[in-house]
């Protein structure tokens, strides 16, 4: 409302208009789009396609099942990205190839599209000073908490999951809390990438913090309640240099704000992977 | 330095052997009624073979001899007047030309013949057609070529490639850091209270400095010596009055003008009905006193405050917004003789801004982030012009000035019911910064047909660690072809010590001003420009053609994706792109009748602005925001009888750049599926619809039964109803006409201002 009051006012008084643009957008070619990450204890990608800004998107080829997605330590093939549904979602197990401080390079084909690499991945040091606290109040309330060491101004890999009773695994990573340490965080999801804000304080930590508030460990997830029976943290530092690949941009207003670039570490496509090492703590209630 | 003390030493030596035929004759022109000093009015000879335009003061001096017989002094709207007594120098004392007489001039001489400088008489500015029938002094700025506006409808100004923050705007010798109220969409500047307005776009004097594109110079009136006055007008956006007289007669004058903003009612009306509040309050204020001394000395003290506070009150939220400036000037000036001129002043400028934001929970308890920045500019100058002889003629002077800077300023505080803080964090970066700037100006006449103007700026610039240490140069030459043409060039190198922040993603005003650090050096700009002018003196028109090649350096914006709220102490340095690259070109054409019954002016501009920065747009230059490749104006206004005079602007302007979405694709986003990203490849990789409206209006101009000035105005903005793009909204469409379908990418339109009328009305006392 306050935004839009000034507009308010000059559709009142100035006969303001709004209608489809005859203007045509820029040429662009349809092209891979890969978003994921490559880490030792196990990697996944989603393969998808692009679509121009003239055209409707089509979902016969929106997602890339019949991709190949080879990665490559130097110039020797490791390992291939295994497709594990319909949907474009591609996964590697567990490679003790690939190792911390060791670049790697992905390489992605699709018919009818160009080939698109991703260079430089190097994978980071993993993150030792993870910390896992569950604090149960009383049976009905209670919060677990992860914190760990974190350098000013840095960016994590932060997932959270739950599975229930029967093992169903449930993300909830939206749904905890990450303002509680000595340093806030911004957060950049889908990615689950979140960028801690910590700007002179001694030895800071940065912590998420899930609490509950029913009866048995059921937990908000979305709108609905879901039971847990445990929950794990992976987290993994993130490299500096992938910040602003990160951005989102869903909607805008071409009026008033200069959009940024989509950047990407993706040659000839777009979407971004990461090379991360995801140390991961569990609690079972 | 050196080349610059050497080419003293050298139009020392040369202009020693002049003044035994000739002597200097100086003086000063005024209103006959007011005694007010008219800027920019002509003095020359009888032969008109020689003539110098007047300063900032009204004042003058010219070399003449015996044979020169007599000067005369003529401004537009004033009858001419002429001296004979050239030995003790001339005062000249303007009579303003009835309301009934029609001006019809012609043999005058044209006098302003400086590359890129635009001198518009108040006239002019007042007779133009404008948005709402709102004289604004920057937006008729907008219709010169060269110079371009914003987004629609706003006060901005965007010179020869530059940004907004570029534009070195002084009143009464004042920087003024923001110069819009009501977001960017009215001119801090009342036009009843302003004298004179000077717009240099090249060529620039050596006295002005600290920004990079151009320098707007703006006089208040001094108020009247001899009578009082006073001027009401009544529109659709404010209202205004001005008022002015003498204290002491012809020794002690004042001037006070106020101005404010209709639109608070209006929205008070709006908002009743949804159970919200809100009320935005615009006002600026100016006053300005002076005391002359003796026929020579002169003290001014002026004072300008303008001022915007918005606030809305929703149930459980508010939102308060106020920024402006204070400025307050106190001048001096003296002279010492026939050929010597002092200016001293004392200068000081405060910009904040404010944004505070409340929240209230159902536990009554208060949550309050509050943002704010600002610049407190506090200077000192001392200025001299020396006329040696009608051949040379040096300006020099010194100024010292101490700029604190704002850029952070947050606090983020939860407060009880009852008034007590919960919870509570501060921080606030100040940073103060020491300039010393000298120059040094030539003006030289090399030949009957070669004039040359060499000259430096220096500044010393030292913030906390950081010093810099610059000299830049100024040089202008014009060869004169004939009585009536010239071809002049300009060489400029500007240089800007601090920088403004400001994303236009806001709805809010978010400028952020910074000082230049280690990270961020000093702005430069160097600038070429070449030009040809020529009068026709049969037609009372003058016609020119500038060509002009910008380099910029150093520029700094934003880093992409960082929004303007700063909430940690350095993090605006971590946040800014520096090093900035930007390059400007292009060609201007002007044809400016501005005596007779018909004036008016055309102006055509094409022109090139380009960006770099290594951090965005994958290091490749982009189209600078608001370049217009073809831009024309076309302003006429006809004096149809006594009382009725009808004007028209006609605008046609190349789209401007604009950033457009080139796809987009798909996400996963668990637990809810996935998202769209939209993807944009290039920074303004396309172009806006081409732009063109037409404005017209008439103004009936009386005299009321109890012997007033009175003036209707009448006016139309955009007659025609252009649907000219104000904004565009791209957006992933997936429904049509209610039925889901596969997404694509939709653009819409936004157009403001479709056929707005105006009414204006105003009354002199």
């Amino acid at each position: 409302m306050k935004t839009n009051f000034f507009l308010l006012f000059l559709l009142v008084f100035l006969g303001c208009s709004e209608r489809q643009a005859e203007l045509e957008f820029p040429d662009a070619p349809a092209k891979i789009v890969l978003d994921g990450y490559i880490s030792p204890h196990g990697s996944s990608l989603f393969i998808t396609s692009f679509t121009p800004s003239g055209k409707i998107l089509d979902p016969q080829h929106l997602f890339l099942n019949d991709a190949q997605a080879i990665l490559f330590l130097e110039d020797e093939p490791i390992d291939t990205f295994m497709l594990i549904d319909t949907l474009g979602h591609f996964e590697l197990g567990p490679n003790d190839k690939i190792l911390e401080g060791k670049i790697y390079r992905l390489m992605v084909s699709s018919e009818g599209l160009s080939d698109v690499v991703v260079e430089d991945l190097l994978i980071p040091k993993p993150i030792d000073s993870m910390q896992m606290i569950y604090e149960p109040m009383d049976a009905l309330e209670g919060s677990i908490r992860v914190n760990f060491d974190v350098p000013d101004n840095s960016l994590f890999y932060c997932s959270c999951r739950g599975y229930d009773s029967i093992g169903i695994e449930r993300d909830i990573s939206s749904t905890f809390f990450s303002d509680v340490g000595d340093c806030p965080a911004t957060w950049t999801l889908p990615r689950y990438i979140c960028e801690s804000r910590c700007f002179g304080v001694d030895n800071p930590r940065l912590a998420f913090d899930f609490s509950y508030v029913t009866q048995n460990h059921w937990f908000p997830v979305g709108d609905i309640f879901v039971n847990l029976h445990r929950i794990r943290y992976s987290i993994s530092r993130c490299g500096e240099r992938y910040r602003y690949l990160l951005d989102v941009q869903d909607g805008f207003d071409l009026g008033y704000k200069e959009p940024n670039v989509t950047e990407s570490n993706v040659k000839g496509g777009y979407g971004v992977v990461l090379p991360l090492n995801i140390s991961e703590a569990e609690v079972v209630f | 330095m050196q080349l610059n003390s050497f080419l003293f030493f050298y139009f020392f030596f040369i202009i020693s052997s002049y003044g035994q035929t000739t002597w200097v004759c100086s003086g000063q022109v005024v209103d006959s009624q007011t005694n007010e000093p008219l800027v920019g009015a002509n003095v020359y000879t009888l032969s008109v073979e020689k003539g110098t335009v007047t300063d900032a003061y009204g004042r003058y001096s010219l070399s003449v001899k015996l044979a020169d017989k007599a000067l005369i002094a003529s401004y537009i709207g004033y009858e001419s007047d002429t001296c004979l007594n050239l030995i003790n120098g001339c005062y000249f004392e303007l009579k303003p030309l009835e309301l009934k007489e029609v001006i019809v001039r012609a043999n005058q001489p044209e006098l302003q013949k400086k590359l890129g400088q635009f001198t518009p008489t108040m006239e002019q500015i007042s007779s133009l057609p404008t948005l709402l029938g709102d004289i604004d002094i920057m937006k008729s700025m907008t219709l010169l070529p060269g110079v371009s506006g914003g987004v629609e409808g706003s006060s901005g100004l965007l010179v020869r490639g530059g940004n907004l923050s570029h534009n070195l705007v002084i009143l009464d010798g004042t920087p003024v850091y923001n110069s819009t109220h009501l977001f960017g969409f009215m001119s801090a500047f009342n036009p009843v209270a302003i004298k004179n307005v000077t717009l240099y776009k090249g060529g620039f004097p050596a006295q002005y400095g600290g920004r990079l594109a151009s320098v707007l110079d703006i006089t208040m009136k001094d108020g009247s010596m001899r009578k009082r006055a006073t001027d009401l007008s009544i529109g659709l956006v404010n209202s205004s009055f001005m008022t002015e007289g003498p204290i002491w007669r012809d020794k002690i004058s004042y001037m006070i003008a106020g101005r404010m903003l209709n639109l608070s009612p209006i929205l008070g009306l709006g908002h009743a009905a949804s159970g919200e509040t809100a009320s935005y309050w615009v006002y600026d204020f100016n006053g300005k006193v002076k005391y002359k001394l003796s026929k020579k000395q002169s003290l001014y003290l002026s004072y300008f405050q303008g001022q915007d506070n918005f606030r809305i009150n929703e149930i459980f939220e508010s939102s308060k917004y106020k920024w402006g400036n204070s400025v307050v000037s106190l001048r001096y000036n003296n002279q010492i003789s026939r050929r010597v001129f002092l200016d001293a002043g004392l200068y000081y400028n405060k910009y904040a801004y404010q944004a505070t934001q409340e929240s209230t929970s159902f536990e009554k308890n208060t949550e309050r982030f509050r943002n704010a920045s600002g610049i407190d500019d506090l200077s000192a100058k001392l200025a001299a012009r020396w006329v040696f002889s009608s051949k040379y003629r040096m300006r020099f002077g010194v100024e010292l000035s101490q700029k604190s800077f704002i850029p952070v300023n947050f606090s983020n505080q939860l407060i009880d019911s009852l008034g007590g803080i919960l919870y509570g964090r501060d921080v606030r970066d100040y940073l103060l910064t020491n300039d010393f700037v000298y120059f040094l100006e030539n003006d030289v006449v090399v030949s009957r047909k070669i004039k040359m103007k060499i000259g430096g700026r220096g500044i010393v610039y030292k913030n906390n660690g950081y010093f810099s240490n610059s000299m830049d140069l100024r040089t202008s030459l014009t060869y004169e072809i004939g009585q009536n043409g010239s071809i002049k060039f300009a060489f400029d190198e500007m240089n800007q010590p601090f920088h403004l922040l400001n994303s236009i993603g806001s709805s809010t005003p978010n400028e952020v001003w910074i000082p230049s650090i280690e990270k961020l050096p000093l702005s430069k700009a160097t600038q070429l420009s070449l030009g040809f002018e020529k009068m026709l003196p049969r037609q009372d028109v003058k016609i020119s053609i500038e060509a002009y090649y910008k380099r910029m350096k150093n520029l700094v914006r934003y880093k992409p994706g960082v929004a303007y709220v700063f909430i940690q102490k350095n993090q605006w340095q971590e946040n800014v792109l520096a090093g900035g690259d930007g390059k400007a070109y292009g060609v201007e054409f002007f044809a400016n009748k501005s005596k007779g019954r018909f004036t008016g002016w055309l102006g055509y501009t094409l022109s090139w602005s380009q960006r770099k920065y290594s951090g965005t747009n994958r290091g490749k230059w982009f189209a600078a925001n608001y370049e217009r490749r073809h831009d024309i104006e076309l302003t006429a206004n006809y004096k149809l009888t006594k009382k009725w005079k009808l004007a028209g602007t006609f605008v046609f302007q190349t789209g401007r750049p604009l950033t457009l979405p080139s796809g987009f694709y798909l996400l996963p986003d668990e637990p809810f599926g996935h998202r769209y990203n939209i993807v944009f490849d290039e920074i303004n990789d396309s172009r806006t619809k081409v732009y063109h409206r037409l404005d017209i209006s008439a103004s009936r101009q009386y005299v009321t039964k109890r012997n007033r000035e009175a003036m209707w105005t009448f006016g139309v903005y955009n007659v025609y109803a252009r649907n000219n793009p104000f904004s565009y909204r791209a957006l992933l469409s997936s429904h049509e006409n209610g039925i889901e379908v596969d997404p694509r990418m939709i653009l819409y339109q936004k157009s403001w201002f479709n056929f707005v009328p105006s009414i204006n009305y105003s009354i002199k006392f």
